[in-house]
């Protein structure tokens, strides 16, 4: 049974099951017994009567005076019967009609006093209950024994049993269902803890929350702990990187040193060669570098907002002190209000790349303008340079363009833009910008925006 | 004229210098940062070469203490982080410029001359337009004597203004200057230029003259 709370559900519907099997049983024979023994005092009173009632005749025989008894036990097979059995004769009751009650007896019934309380095989078909003892009668010893059908009794212990069996009944499914919401609560906080833990799939700075019950909570601990360590790794790989990629660059640096020598010495074209391959190196070097960050980049709850109009500004500064910005107006439009839940680095690196690209094709103006609509945060970013034909779009987005194909033109940059906005949850299309020149219109689920005054 | 060149790697540094020694200008070199701070900040140098990762202080820490102490030299920031973040942090710590290794010594070369050019050249006076202070020898901008930062182009443009304070100038005279020849597109950037400058200097300070073009007057002083 692969199911917790099938598992769970079954063993209390088989415990109560039992319960009430057991309970019915014995409160069955506890009615039983008790009814038995009420029946039993009755007849003992009747009993008294009977000797009270009884004289010796001078033959010896018993003699009774039927007027303070039960007149029941006048009439023939009515239920009641006596017998009052002396050395020298008997007397029986009219209903016994001259039979003699049977002497064996079936099973006991609790005795009440100095009376013995069996239960016997009846004259007449049904069993008796039946109590007896010695008296003494004048100078005579008697045997006094009265008994009465149980038949009554076993009709009232019917219909209790009919009627505890439908109470028991409705007991059980009442048990059931509070067995099966017993269960649905205790899984509660494992439900809760699913759901935190899919929160966390889709931001891994999620952790879950430290107030889960004391049964939970270990569990929660060692998830949050697995969940730091593997953060950790994560920021470790991304050190490893950027050790990396320092490492790396720092030889590049020194080739190009040696390329230099070699200029110096004549060897131009070997020199030139040096130079086209080092730059080549260093392009995919950066691609991959913003590609292994774009992996790692986060978005939603438990990331530091962003402020985009500060950080696209800052950008802007980076761009107008470059050659090919320093004649440009670069120029934002972004409410300055806006927070967003991407982290900052992977925010820079799209619109570094994509500002850096659009700063390398404009004439004269980039511009970025955003908006909030139908749900998304809209970016554009336009440039008035020569723009991108309409059936080359879709290729310079994709990832892994050769770099001598996109060596001069948007490619390289774009790709590692359009990885880089799949990777925070975005979305980028290329268009025309008004006049000339190329759009691009990056968007975000508008959930990502803080809201203002919620900072 | 002496350049600096900070950097912890004994190849690229020698390079560096060496390039440096070519172009014209002796070069001395540190390979840490706290030597690089008091160098930077007890000597006059024409340029500084600076390397972000540095044994003992980091570049970035560096070039904020000297900016925080008013030190004005020109800085080109070499680093093998190529990320943006860390390009938008060295600038708005203070550089001028950024590399980003590996690069060619041409390139820096290149880089390094713009920068003097900016900053050279002899002493001038201030020029005050309004509340503006333009100060032409470290292309600095003053408003109200605190620094404004703007871009080399709206420095451009608000030194050309500068010089016709005294009437309007013409859209395409503005363009002419700019960008050595007006073209037909070129109303809109500087129209977004004029915007941007005005967001950071007051919107008083240039007045549209509807049909003419755009007269500095510097605002209320």
């Amino acid at each position: 049974m692969r199911s917790l709370r099938l598992r769970l559900i079954t063993f209390a519907a088989l415990a109560i099951a039992i319960a009430l099997w057991a309970a019915s049983h014995v409160i069955g024979r506890l009615f039983s017994h008790y009814t038995g023994q009420r029946m039993a005092i009755t007849l003992t009173h009747e009993g008294n009567a009977l000797i009270a009632a009884t004289t010796i005749g001078a033959d010896g025989k018993p003699r009774v005076d039927l007027s303070d008894l039960d007149a029941r036990a006048r009439r023939r097979a009515s239920g009641l019967y006596w017998e009052m059995l002396a050395p020298a004769g008997v007397a029986r009751s009219g209903s016994l009609v001259g039979k003699a009650l049977a002497a064996d007896t079936r099973h006991r019934v609790t005795d009440v006093a100095d009376w013995r309380a069996t239960e016997i095989p009846g004259p007449y078909e049904t069993d008796l209950i039946l109590v007896e003892r010695h008296a003494r009668v004048g100078t005579v010893d008697v045997l006094v024994r009265v008994g009465e059908d149980d038949e009554p009794l076993d009709r009232a212990r019917a219909s209790f049993a009919h009627e505890m069996g439908l109470f028991l009944l409705a007991l059980g499914v009442a048990l059931a269902l509070a067995a099966w919401a017993q269960v649905e609560l205790g899984l509660w906080p494992l439900r809760r803890v699913r759901r935190e833990l899919a929160r966390m799939e889709r931001n891994p700075t999620q952790r879950l929350s430290g107030d889960h019950p004391s049964e939970i909570r270990p569990l929660a601990k060692a998830i949050n702990a697995l969940a730091d360590a593997r953060g950790d790794d994560l920021v470790r790989a991304r050190r490893r990187a950027a050790d990396l990629a320092h490492a790396l660059k720092t030889p590049l640096a020194a080739l190009a040193a040696q390329s230099r020598v070699a200029r110096t010495a004549g060897a131009i074209e070997a020199a030139d060669a040096i130079d086209q391959t080092l730059s080549a190196a260093a392009a995919v070097l950066e691609s991959e570098l913003a590609r292994a960050r774009a992996a790692a980049s986060r978005i939603g709850e438990g990331v530091a907002a962003t402020r985009p109009a500060a950080l696209i500004e800052g950008l802007f500064a980076v761009l107008e002190r470059t050659e090919r910005g320093m004649d440009l107006v670069f120029d934002a439009h972004v409410p300055a209000e806006w927070e967003i839940r991407i982290d900052a680095d992977s925010f820079a690196d799209v619109f570094g790349n994509l500002l850096d690209n659009a700063a390398r094709h404009a004439r004269r103006v980039v511009r970025v303008e955003a908006e909030q609509q139908a749900g998304r945060l809209t970016f554009i970013v336009d440039d008035d340079g020569p723009g991108i034909p309409v059936d080359q779009r879709e290729g310079v987005l994709r990832r892994g363009v050769r770099l001598d194909e996109s060596g001069a033109g948007h490619g390289l940059g774009l790709a590692i833009v359009a990885d880089l906005v799949e990777a925070t949850g975005g979305a980028i299309t290329l268009g025309d910008a008004p006049e000339r020149g190329l759009r691009v219109a990056l968007s975000w689920p508008d959930t990502l925006l803080n809201h203002a005054g919620s900072s | 004229m002496r350049a600096l060149v900070v950097e912890d790697d004994p190849d690229i540094g020698g390079d560096v210098a060496h390039t440096l020694a070519e172009a014209g200008l002796g070069a001395d070199r540190v390979a840490d940062g706290n030597d690089a701070w008091f160098a930077g900040d007890t000597e006059d140098y024409a340029i500084v070469v600076l390397d972000l990762g540095l044994p003992g202080l980091d570049g970035l820490t560096v070039l904020r203490r000297w900016r925080a102490a008013g030190r004005t030299m020109p800085v080109l920031i070499l680093s093998a982080r190529g990320d943006w973040t860390e390009k938008v942090e060295g600038i708005e710590a203070g550089a001028d410029d950024y590399l980003a290794k590996p690069f060619q010594m041409g390139e820096l070369v290149t880089r390094v001359r713009a920068l003097l050019r900016r900053t050279s050249g002899h002493a001038a006076p201030l020029l005050e337009v309004g509340r503006l202070k333009i100060d032409t020898t470290h292309r600095r901008l003053l408003v109200r004597d605190e620094e404004v930062r703007v871009s080399p182009l709206e420095f451009r443009l608000i030194h050309f203004l500068a010089h016709q304070a005294d009437r309007t100038v013409a859209v395409d005279e503005i363009a002419d200057h700019l960008y050595g020849a007006a073209d037909s597109g070129d109303a809109n950037a500087i129209e977004a230029l004029i915007m941007r400058l005005r967001r950071k200097i007051g919107t008083d300070s240039i007045v549209t003259r509807r049909g003419f073009g755009y007269r500095l007057t510097g605002g209320a002083a």
